[in-house]
């Protein structure tokens, strides 16, 4: 009867994790931990064969199984900076789709980021500074996924522990009408345009 | 009573009790250290780490299985004899072990991996919010002491938005300014969660209320550092292991489960009250439903159990209540159940 009652207690358990993955067991801390260690290898490989696509995915996995965001911001900037922006030797086609990934990489993995305001930052930098989404309207307004991550990064300030500047500046957007704000982002973003962000 | 536990002790640390946390913790402190390619991360240690606790109840069990079940071992006749206090001696011997292991474990990382200072103090992590028509939703828990919330919010519209706008519940908010909360502070609704309604600021049109960014929204915590921090939790992960120790052992004497068994039914009993809070209880199965409401009414031990990548969240959560709950009372249990005369098979 005990060796039943045990049986059925440790069933549950499991079938209860299965269901519900939030719900720990014992030991699997140590191999969620473990896995974070391979994953990390596999990362720095990545690294060093300068293998920007299999990085930035080892960094989104590593981001969602193992809660290590570190490496989002550094695979999406190698993407959407070092390998997308003009200097590249590589085609523009292929310049566009590292760009289209790094932003994707960032707008995605926004929700589970630890501080998302530095990645908001980056994110409208990588689609100004690549001139993605204009493609398709060359004299169109601010991109409008430029332009929300721009302006979430600023109703944040910026993040927690930034001068006021930011801050500032999301007050002064807030003081104008429904027109100028949009000449107002598209003024930040063409500023970010002419930034070298090395 | 000394012979039985010295002679237990010397059973449960021979050298195949010892290779495998030797080589563990070994390999953990290289894993998590901050020289080597590892993940810089003592919860990853302490993942590891606790691996070797499991293994010593498992080998406890199945040693003392053995005694009850198998003939000619060694000691036989003085160990067998109703005088001496064989399950106590048992607990002893393996309370010690636990206590040395762990000692060990600290040893290898403070060898291995010297304190660290490099690493950030805060940690920061996303809430699981709950849109609802009357705000947003975030259950209630335990938060370690220092932590902050910092909240982003969208204003649309503000006649001045250079001034600062008061809130009932949460102060001051200033736009382009993250609104930083004492978790301590917030007052839970009756079902359990707190709620941020950003209707409350008085102004006269309902479109100027904030909206609350939830994906820019998030928990600082400060991450423990200094000397005592490994110590300490290696102390309360014994203190974890301890009652389940007791429990594991009564188990194996008292019923004919195997050493396996009686292990994991054990640990799974102990991690339950690990279990965080299910995010939407009313989407999980019925079964993880009613096992999660089950562990809800253990004591709540995740500040003990201090392991993987998000380990400061539950830094030092546990209330001494509740620890001396699981002490005393499921301790007490656990060894009350141990010492009671083992009830002989029918023959």
């Amino acid at each position: 009867m005990s060796r039943f009652l045990a049986t059925l207690f440790v069933l549950a358990a499991v079938f209860a994790h299965a269901n519900e993955p939030q719900l720990r067991l014992p030991a699997e801390d140590a191999i969620l931990s473990s896995r974070h260690w391979l994953l990390l290898r596999q990362l720095e490989e990545n690294v060093v064969s300068q293998n920007r696509w299999a990085q930035a995915t080892a960094a989104n996995e590593l981001l969602l199984r193992a809660g290590d965001s570190s490496w989002v911001r550094f695979a999406a900037y190698s993407l959407g900076v070092d390998e997308a922006t003009k200097r590249s030797p590589l085609s523009y086609e292929l310049r566009q789709t590292y760009a289209q990934r790094a932003v994707t990489l960032l707008a995605t993995s926004r929700k589970a980021l630890p501080q998302p305001w530095s990645c908001a930052q980056l994110q409208a930098y990588i689609i100004v500074s690549n001139d993605l989404l204009q493609q398709e309207a060359p004299n169109s307004e601010p991109p409008n996924d430029a332009a929300s991550a721009l302006l979430a990064w600023l109703a944040c300030g910026g993040g927690p522990h930034q001068p006021a500047q930011v801050a500032d500046s999301y007050r002064d957007y807030l003081s104008l009408a429904e027109g100028p704000r949009r000449d107002y982002l598209m003024n930040k973003l063409d500023f970010f345009r002419t930034l070298e962000l090395d | 009573m000394m012979l039985l536990t010295r002679r237990f002790l010397w059973q449960l640390l021979d050298w195949r009790g010892l290779l495998f946390p030797a080589v563990l913790f070994l390999a953990a402190a290289q894993l998590s250290s901050n020289h080597t390619l590892g993940t810089q991360s003592l919860g990853d240690y302490l993942a590891l780490a606790s691996l070797a606790p499991i293994w010593l109840i498992y080998r406890a069990c199945d040693l003392s299985h053995q005694r009850l079940h198998a003939q000619g071992w060694a000691d036989e006749e003085v160990l067998r004899s109703p005088t001496k206090r064989l399950p106590l001696s048992e607990f002893l011997a393996a309370c010690l072990a636990l206590l040395l292991l762990l000692t060990l474990a600290g040893a290898a990382k403070s060898i291995s991996t010297p304190t660290s200072t490099d690493s950030p103090q805060l940690s920061y992590r996303a809430l699981p919010f709950q849109p609802t028509d009357e705000g947003h939703l975030l259950r209630a828990q335990t938060w370690p002491n220092g932590s902050q919330l910092f909240l982003t919010l969208h204003w649309a519209n503000l006649p001045d938005p250079a001034a600062t706008i008061s809130h009932p519940d949460f102060g001051s908010l200033r736009p382009g300014e993250m609104l930083k909360i004492n978790p301590k502070l917030i007052p839970a609704n009756d079902d359990g969660y707190w709620v941020f309604d950003f209707h409350k600021i008085g102004l006269s049109d309902d479109q100027s209320a904030p909206k609350l960014a939830t994906d820019m929204s998030r928990m600082a915590i400060p991450r423990p550092k200094g000397p005592l921090v490994l110590p300490l939790s290696l102390l309360r992960m014994a203190a974890f292991f301890l009652p389940l120790l007791a429990a594991a052992l009564a188990l194996v004497r008292h019923t004919s489960i195997r050493p396996l068994l009686a292990t994991a039914s054990t640990l799974i009993f102990g991690w339950m009250t690990t279990w965080p809070a299910l995010d939407s209880p009313a989407s999980a199965s019925p079964i993880a439903r009613f096992v999660w409401s089950a562990s809800q009414a253990l004591p709540d031990l995740s500040g003990l159990l201090t392991l993987g990548h998000d380990w400061e969240l539950q830094y030092g959560t546990t209330p001494l209540s509740d620890l001396l709950l699981w002490l005393i009372v499921f301790g007490g249990i656990g060894l009350v159940s141990l010492l009671q005369p083992r009830r002989r098979p029918k023959s």
